[in-house]
This record gives structure tokens, sequence and C-alpha cells, in this order.
């Protein structure tokens, strides 16, 4: 019996040796562990960040600087030009428009255009009403003329009619 | 205390100890590495992010240059100055187009320059820079046919003129065919 119990004994202490070394190998293994991400790995890595933050501040020069600086002032610009450019009405076009379609025998006064309204008010005289008739079958055939409203319509003794007539314009006409 | 028994505590010491090592140095370690590789994925992108802008603002701002936008730029600019003489600049520009069309101006006055998205809504998305608008009214004098020349001379100018109202009224009847009349012009014209 004796024999037999002795070799299980040595196993055991063999064992625990064992434990210990691989215990050991361990704690190491941790330490290399640290060490290699602590003083190796992460001061590479922020070695590269810091390389990478160069270049990027090398890439904002000051010649690609005054680039954009130019174009913003240039977008602005445009687009400012474009909007003030767009909201602003063609008067002359209205004026043009008037000659062609104004009664050659009614002499207009008083005209007065707001280009906001797209509303022209004026006064009318001519000799004889059937050239108002004819004046107002021009304004109902006209393209420019949305709508009108005739007032103050007089004949005198002499058969001179008098009126007064707002127009109102449509807005292709002042673009 | 026997040799066992002390062997078990180093063991339970050691072991307590590699734990101890992964969770206070390694761990803390292994995640200021990550952290640093997200910031170096981040900075990378953002370089590349930033070439790609450069690159296409440099291909805009060649194809502005090519568009000859220096001298575009000195017409545009007449609108979008603010200084001290733009009312008496403003004065002369419109009296020189009237004159150069036949016509003359009367009087003029001018009201003084307010920010135009804070009086026309309409504005305030679309403009990009602080515009203000300064109303002119004035009153100019010449026949039908000038007006119009006038009026087409203005509108065909980089600096806008934005006609509000005209108002006619006749002020004498030559002798000749020729009819004279007084306009009266209430416009908006810009700066910034």
């Amino acid at each position: 019996m004796a024999i037999e119990i002795s070799p299980i004994k040595k196993e055991t202490h063999r064992n625990k040796d064992n434990i210990l070394i691989i215990l050991i190998t361990l704690l190491i293994i941790s330490f290399g562990l640290y060490a290699l991400l602590s003083f190796m790995l992460v001061p590479q890595k922020e070695s590269e960040i810091s390389g990478l933050n160069q270049e990027l501040s090398n890439l904002n020069n000051d010649s690609v600087r005054a680039n954009i600086n130019e174009l913003n002032i240039a977008t602005k610009y445009i687009n400012d030009f474009k909007v003030l450019y767009a909201s602003s009405p063609k008067i002359s076009n209205f004026f043009a428009s008037f000659g062609l379609w104004a009664h050659p025998n009614i002499i207009y006064s008083n005209i007065k255009l707001d280009s906001t309204s797209r509303k022209v008010t004026m006064s009318g005289k001519t000799a004889s009403n059937p050239y108002l008739m004819e004046q107002i079958a021009i304004w109902q055939e006209e393209s420019s003329i949305d709508s009108y409203e005739l007032s103050g319509i007089t004949i005198d003794e002499s058969g001179l009619v008098s009126f007064n007539v707002n127009i109102f314009i449509k807005a292709s006409l002042l673009k | 205390m026997d040799t066992k028994q002390l062997k078990l505590l180093i063991y339970l010491l050691i072991t307590i100890l590699i734990f101890g090592v992964f969770k206070l140095l390694v761990i803390p370690a292994y995640e200021n590495f990550q952290t640093k590789n997200i910031e170096y994925s981040e900075v990378k992108k953002q370089i590349e992010t930033t070439q790609n802008y450069f690159l296409f603002s440099e291909s805009s701002f060649n194809k502005l240059k090519e568009s000859n936008w220096e001298e575009k730029k000195e017409y545009m600019e007449v609108n979008f100055t603010s200084s001290p003489f733009f009312f008496p600049k403003t004065t002369y520009f419109l009296r020189m187009v009237a004159s150069q069309n036949g016509m003359t101006m009367s009087s003029i006055t001018n009201s003084s320059s307010v920010l135009l998205s804070k009086t026309q809504e309409t504005f305030k998305d679309q403009l990009k820079g602080e515009v203000k608008k300064t109303t002119f009214n004035f009153s100019l004098e010449g026949t039908y046919t000038t007006f119009q020349n006038f009026l087409s001379a203005l509108e065909g100018q980089t600096r806008i003129t934005n006609i509000k109202s005209v108002s006619v009224s006749s002020v004498t009847k030559n002798d000749s065919l020729v009819s004279t009349f007084k306009f009266n012009i209430i416009a908006d014209l810009y700066s910034y």
C-alpha cells in the first residue's frame, strides 16, 4: 500500500507548482499588456493624431481661406443681386405698352402708377363718346391689362367726355 | 498555518492581483486606446471632408475666376457698399442718368436707410446680406420720349433702382408739338 500512496502525493505537489507558474505567468502577461497599451500603443496613436491635426491645420492655409472668403462674398452678392433685381419692376414696359393701347383721340392726364399694387390711375378727356367706347374695347382686348374701373364719366354741352380710370396691369408686364 | 494553507493563500493573493491589474490597469488602458482609435478615425474623416470641401471650393473659385468675377463684382458692388457718401453718390448717379437722357431733375430728397428684411417680410429668408433700402423722391422734367429713355437707361444699370411709383403731370404745352411733363418718382435704392 505504501508503494501506491507515494506517487499520488508527488503528482499533487507538481500540480500545485504548475498552478503557481500559470498564475505568475498570467500576472506577468497582465503587466505586459498594460505596458504595451500604456507605453506603446496609446502614445503611438496620440502621435498619429497629433500628426493628423497638424495636417488638418496645414490644409486650412491663408490662400484657401482667402478663396473661401471670396466665394462667400460672391454667393452673397449674386444671391442678393438676383433677389433685388427680380423684385424691381420694369416700369419702362408699362410706358411702352401705354403708347400702344392709349387711344390717339383721348388725352390722358394725372397719370399715377403704383408698381406695388400694379394700379394705374389717370384721367381722360375726349371730344366724342365713341372714342371712349373704342378705348374700352381696346382695354378689354389688351393682354397686359388685368382689369379696369371707370368712374366719374361726364359729358359737357359741347360733347367733351371726361372720365377717371383705374387700370390694373398684369404682373408679367413689369418683369 | 501549515505550508499547504500558506500556498493556498499565495495563490489567492496572486489571483486577486491578476484581477486587480486587469480591472485597474489593463481595462482602463484598453479603453483609453479605443478612445484614441475613435479620435484618430474622426480626425481622419475630418481631413477627408475638409479636403473634399477645399477641392470643391477651389474648383468653384476657379470657375468664378474664369467667369470674370472681378469685373462683375465691381458692377454689382455698387448696390452693396455702405459709405458716408452713399446719398451724394446716388443723387449724382440719378442726376447723371437724367441729364444723359435729356431730362432735368428739379428736386430730390431721400429717407434714411432702413434694413430691408425688417420692412419687407418677403425678403427675410431670401437675402444673405444686411441689405438696407433708401427711398428717394425726385422730380424730373422732360418729354414722354426722354422719360422712356430715362427709364430704360435706369433699368439697364447694375445699380438696382426699384421704382415704387410714378406720377405724370403736364407742365406746359409748347407751341411745338412736343409737350413737356413733370414726372414725380419714388424709388428705392440699396446698400449694405
